[in-house]
């Protein structure tokens, strides 16, 4: 005859009911980030300086991509004088809104398309003006080091864009 | 014989954590070895003042390691780590919805500093599908 065996609980020690308290972990991941990005900024191979102004970023970068930057009374002396190209690298959308007179729709995000539709246009020789809507936006920048690498030697960045035009009162076509 | 049953919703707690964990690696790794060209896309974002600038860049990316490492390796920590994850997709989503608002196409920095603008819709819609992939690993969480 079997001895009776009394039931016995069985307990899943793994999962522990209850749901475990939510500040401690998120105070040890804050900890070990803090922890880890004070070490590499003191002792890693990358480090930057802790504050810096980025206010110049543009022209730094332009400059490292052989690209000149003009403010609005440069920009209005090459418009006066008609040598430049005038591209509005904004999306379409935004250049039908309002341009700098005298631009031509160039928007970044097709801007394959568009220099094979103007190549004729685009001659090596040709100085070309880029902007799009102020000191935040890339896409002037980025259209302009595009152009330099398909061999247009002088790509002038207005860096204020329609931002800096339309605060200084001038009109947008 | 009993078969032993696969447990689906651990299954799928780990999925989904280790998914995420993936993603923030991935995510920090390049910004950590640029510390300088992310700080700049943090700065083109415009929503963080200046002097801390540098100090987002610095930081945030070991913020998605110890995050990534927490949903990874610390199953005790998934909750807090994937709350986390939450809060910080929560302030990206922020930045690009600015950067929508302007009209602006920004580097978007989401891996790295410098690449090619991938912020407005896509940067938005990628984000927002890791947040339900975050919030789904919580409401898989059971402890």
């Amino acid at each position: 005859m079997a001895a009776h065996i009394p039931a016995i609980p069985i307990h899943r020690t793994d999962r522990p009911a209850g749901k475990r308290p939510l500040f401690p972990a998120i105070a040890a991941i804050a900890a070990c980030a803090l922890v880890l990005g004070t070490a590499a900024q003191l002792f890693g191979p990358f480090r930057i300086p802790w504050a810096e102004d980025h206010g110049l970023r543009l022209e730094t970068l332009a400059a490292s991509k052989g690209i000149e930057t003009a403010d609005i009374r440069g920009v209005r002396e090459i418009l006066e004088s008609g040598s430049h190209l005038v591209l509005d690298a904004r999306p379409m959308e935004e250049f039908d809104k309002g341009h700098l007179p005298g631009a031509i729709p160039f928007p970044f995000a097709t801007h394959i398309d568009s220099f094979d539709e103007m190549s004729a246009m685009l001659g090596p020789s040709q100085p070309v003006l880029v902007y799009c809507s102020g000191r935040r936006c890339d896409d002037a920048l980025m259209l302009g080091a595009f152009l330099r690498a398909q061999g247009t030697e002088k790509v002038v960045l207005f860096t204020g864009g329609t931002g800096a035009w339309v605060e200084a009162g001038l009109p947008l076509q | 014989m009993n078969a032993r049953r696969i447990d689906i919703p651990w299954l799928l707690e780990w999925i989904l954590c280790l998914a995420l964990a993936g993603v923030f690696f991935a995510a920090a790794i390049p910004k950590i070895g640029n510390p300088s060209a992310f700080a700049l896309s943090v700065h083109q974002y415009g929503i963080v003042p200046q002097l801390f600038v540098n100090a987002v860049a610095i930081y945030l990316p070991w913020l998605e390691i110890s995050c990534a490492a927490a949903l990874a390796f610390i199953p005790s920590a998934r909750r807090g780590a994937l709350w986390t994850a939450i809060a910080m997709l929560a302030v990206f989503a922020i930045a690009l919805g600015t950067t929508l608002v302007r009209g602006e196409v920004v580097s978007c920095g989401c891996f790295g500093g410098g690449g090619e603008p991938s912020s407005g819709w896509p940067g938005l819609l990628r984000n927002a599908g890791l947040i339900v992939l975050a919030a789904a690993g919580l409401k898989t969480l059971r402890r």
